[in-house]
């Protein structure tokens, strides 16, 4: 690639200064004082020669003069003709008599006509002496802004001026002039000679390229050109080469991604794709569709489309249904979506499951032809049966959850009725018959039997506690606690009950929510050991669209280490209290059905608050398992 | 006169000690009142609607004036029983007692809601049994007096 084709226009060749006002300058100048000369020798011709000779002669020397002063000033000068005229008639007119008059008007003649040629004569060089510097001053805007390194130097190559790109690419800030070890490459500096030479022989060199050294020795690798202007001094006009280096090598870069994305990305990807052109015939086509279809490429490309797919539709178990649709959408130009091909097995090729999609190419450039487009999902088939199963696996899992839920509340529990039954009757119809101990024994049996129809009760309480968003509905906290603790009744007597007055509405199952209150407020009016028991129940807001909502008593609080234990099933502190300890896990669990959870907080001695979540709108269950 | 007619009962349920605990009941309460049962049983749905319909071995089968219906039964459910009872133009007035041991509330809003007359859960104490029945007795009494 040619660099002198992509320089910048800088100052050569056209830049030179331009010579040609001060060449017509030169020419007036050696003008005026031969035409001044030939004046005088024709004053001098008339006085000698009386009044005919006389006349002749004036004529003869303003002839030139009005000539002269035409030349150089245009109309204005002709101020000199009028008394030179008024010499000439009287002179011609009236003879030598008035020849001292004749004299002195042309002497007034001469200086007036001197002094309008110097009038013009200055103001023609003031013009011109402002257009030098004009042009000078234009020179040095174009010299010193260069993009490229602009050098004027000497025979030696030692540069006498140099330009801001110099300063900027070699250093050496301050210095007007370097010489010539300072800014060429040593190892270069006997090639730059040669180039000295011949420039200064030929008058220009062009596209020389040489290595210069800026003034931290960092070697910068240049092109240049020069001109000589005069036997000693030539321009010379460097372009940086790196930065072009640079430039190459991003396109290069560039190149090599394309290629990269062609040959290793897109060729070895689990996706085949088959490019058109407009014209209809195969352009390119994928590795993947060798491996796919047991087809070589080569076979493929520069065919008609149609007749390149028809080489391999026959691997599919729906041949036809592809066929159909890949011809109506060639013909057509529309889009194939999202069909299912089935890929049977062969020497050569494995049973896959492909995504084919056909589609138009729309940009400007390509209009006309298409993509192709065969997804491998052969992976994706596999994990969707695979899901599939464990669904199914799940749905039998919870079907069988399901009847032994409904085993052990019905099954186990029918037994243990039974006996109750048997235990009521007897302790019923014959009462009075029966011996005191037998009583007692028969009471305990009944407490024991109502105690197990609770625990079996519980157990398929908290295992039938499974709900989904399906069921939510807006929940009126407010009147849903308010109806709890009324149904709680005398059970609160003698308690400090506090319920926030703004319990906010929550998402939810109305019955399962009011459970879980009763549930703490009863359990925190079980426990208190205090004189005057207090419960509060209030809310506050919570992290990830919740509620936090609390139950807080006075009572005998919890140690640590039992504080997580409480809510698991059947787990009682205390032996004696009544109750099946399956209400805490119960209220968990319904919290957790909710996308919430449940946490305490105590104190021994002070009391403990039973903290939980709910969601403020309807979530998907665990949602905020995840967010912890 | 009070010995004269008996008021007919028809218990299906299929386990036997929950229908001998019945079978007490009410005996002591014929000993104590001047109440009179006439209980029959069915030991399963099919049973209890051949019973209700009269089909087969029931082709003379009283019609009942109370039936206590176990919901958990084979065959037939206690639910489809309550249903074809209701059905009948003839029998949807037979008031239905479902009894169950399951204290499931969606079970017993669903028996109410299929027309179930009250819900117990069984066995129930003697004293909550024998009241019912003496308070359906009483009903029965009054009903039948304009006869």
């Amino acid at each position: 690639m040619s660099l002198a084709g992509r320089l910048p226009s800088g100052i050569l060749p056209s830049g030179i200064p331009n010579m040609g006002r001060f060449r017509r300058r030169a020419r007036l100048s050696r003008w005026l004082p031969a035409f001044l000369c030939y004046a005088l020798v024709a004053v001098a011709l008339g006085m000698w020669g009386r009044a005919l000779g006389l006349g002749l002669s004036f004529l003869l020397a303003s002839l030139p003069l009005i000539v002269a002063v035409w030349s150089v000033g245009g109309r204005g000068a002709l101020v000199g003709v009028p008394p030179s005229i008024g010499l000439i008639l009287p002179a011609v007119l009236r003879g030598p008599a008035i020849l001292g008059l004749a004299a002195a008007l042309l002497l007034v003649g001469v200086a007036l006509v001197a002094l309008g040629a110097e009038h013009l004569w200055r103001r023609r060089i003031h013009r011109s002496k402002v257009a030098r510097r004009v042009d000078l001053c234009y020179g040095e805007e174009v010299f010193e802004n260069s993009l490229n390194i602009v050098h004027v130097i000497d025979r030696e190559g030692n540069v006498i001026r140099r330009n801001r790109a110099s300063r900027e690419l070699l250093g050496w800030n301050h210095k007007r002039t370097l010489h010539l070890t300072e800014y060429v490459h040593p190892q270069d500096i006997g090639r730059f000679k040669a180039e000295l030479e011949l420039l200064f022989e030929r008058g220009e060199v062009r596209n020389v390229e040489l290595r210069f050294v800026s003034e931290a020795k960092l070697s910068v690798p240049v092109e240049f050109q020069a001109k000589r202007i005069t036997g000693k001094v030539a321009v010379l006009e460097a372009r940086d080469r790196l930065r072009l280096e640079e430039l190459e090598r991003q396109l290069f870069e560039e190149e090599a991604r394309y290629r990269f994305l062609i040959e290793d990305g897109i060729d070895t990807m689990d996706l085949g794709i088959i490019l058109v052109d407009h014209q209809g015939h195969v352009l390119w086509a994928n590795q993947a569709v060798e491996k796919f279809f047991g087809v070589s490429r080569e076979d493929l490309i520069g065919r008609n489309a149609l007749s390149a797919v028809r080489m391999f539709a026959h691997v599919f178990e729906n041949r036809d249904e592809f066929m159909a649709k890949v011809q109506k959408a060639y013909q057509q130009g529309g889009k194939v979506d999202e069909l299912i091909l089935e890929v049977l097995p062969a020497p050569g090729r494995s049973k896959r499951v492909l995504q084919y999609r056909s589609v138009p190419i729309e940009t400007q450039r390509y209009r006309g032809g298409r993509i192709d487009y065969f997804a491998d999902i052969t992976k994706l088939k596999g994990l969707e049966e695979e899901l599939r199963t464990r669904n199914r696996e799940l749905v039998e899992v919870n079907a069988k959850l399901k009847e032994f839920n409904t085993a052990v509340s019905h099954d186990l529990r029918s037994p243990a009725r039974t006996a109750l039954g048997f235990v009521l009757t007897v302790l019923s119809h014959y009462n009075g018959e029966l011996p005191r101990q037998v009583r007692e024994d028969l009471e305990k049996v009944r407490g024991r039997l109502e105690f197990m129809d609770k625990l079996v009760d519980d157990l398929s309480r908290y295992s039938s506690i499974r709900l989904d968003s399906s069921m939510f509905d807006r929940v009126d906290l407010a009147r849903v606690v308010r109806e709890r603790l009324e149904d709680l009744g005398s059970r609160l007597n003698g308690v400090t009950m506090k319920v926030a007055e703004d319990l906010p509405p929550v998402w939810g199952v109305p019955t399962m929510i009011g459970e879980v209150f009763a549930n703490l407020v009863s359990n925190a009016v079980k426990f208190n050991d205090k004189a005057l028991p207090e419960v509060e129940i209030g809310w506050k807001d919570g992290k990830n669209g919740t509620y936090i909502f609390f139950v807080k008593d006075n009572g005998p609080g919890i140690e640590s280490e039992w504080q997580e234990k409480i809510f698991g099933l059947f787990e009682k502190l205390d032996r004696n209290k009544e109750g099946t300890g399956a209400g805490l896990a119960i209220c968990k669990r319904i919290v957790e059905e909710h996308g919430g959870r449940m946490w305490v907080e105590s104190e021994v001695g002070k009391g403990s608050t039973f903290y939980f979540t709910l969601p403020k709108v309807p979530v998907k269950k665990g949602v905020e398992d995840h967010a912890q | 006169m009070p010995n004269e007619r008996r008021m007919v009962i028809l218990v299906v349920e299929d386990e036997d000690l929950h229908y001998e605990l019945i079978e007490r009941s009410v005996k002591s309460l014929e000993a104590k009142t001047d109440a009179r049962y006439e209980l029959h049983r069915a030991a399963d749905g099919a049973e209890a609607l051949d019973f209700l319909f009269r089909r087969g071995k029931y082709e003379n089968a009283p019609r009942p004036n109370l039936i206590l219906l176990d919901l958990r039964l084979p065959k037939v459910s206690g639910m489809e029983v309550l249903a074809e009872i209701k059905k009948d133009e003839r029998l949807r007035k037979i008031p239905v007692v479902v009894l169950t041991v399951s204290t499931n509330e969606e079970e017993m809003v669903r028996a109410y809601d299929s027309g179930a007359a009250g819900f117990l859960n069984k066995p129930a104490k003697p004293e909550d049994f024998e009241r019912l029945l003496t308070t359906v007795w009483e009903y029965w009494r009054i009903a039948r007096l304009p006869e």
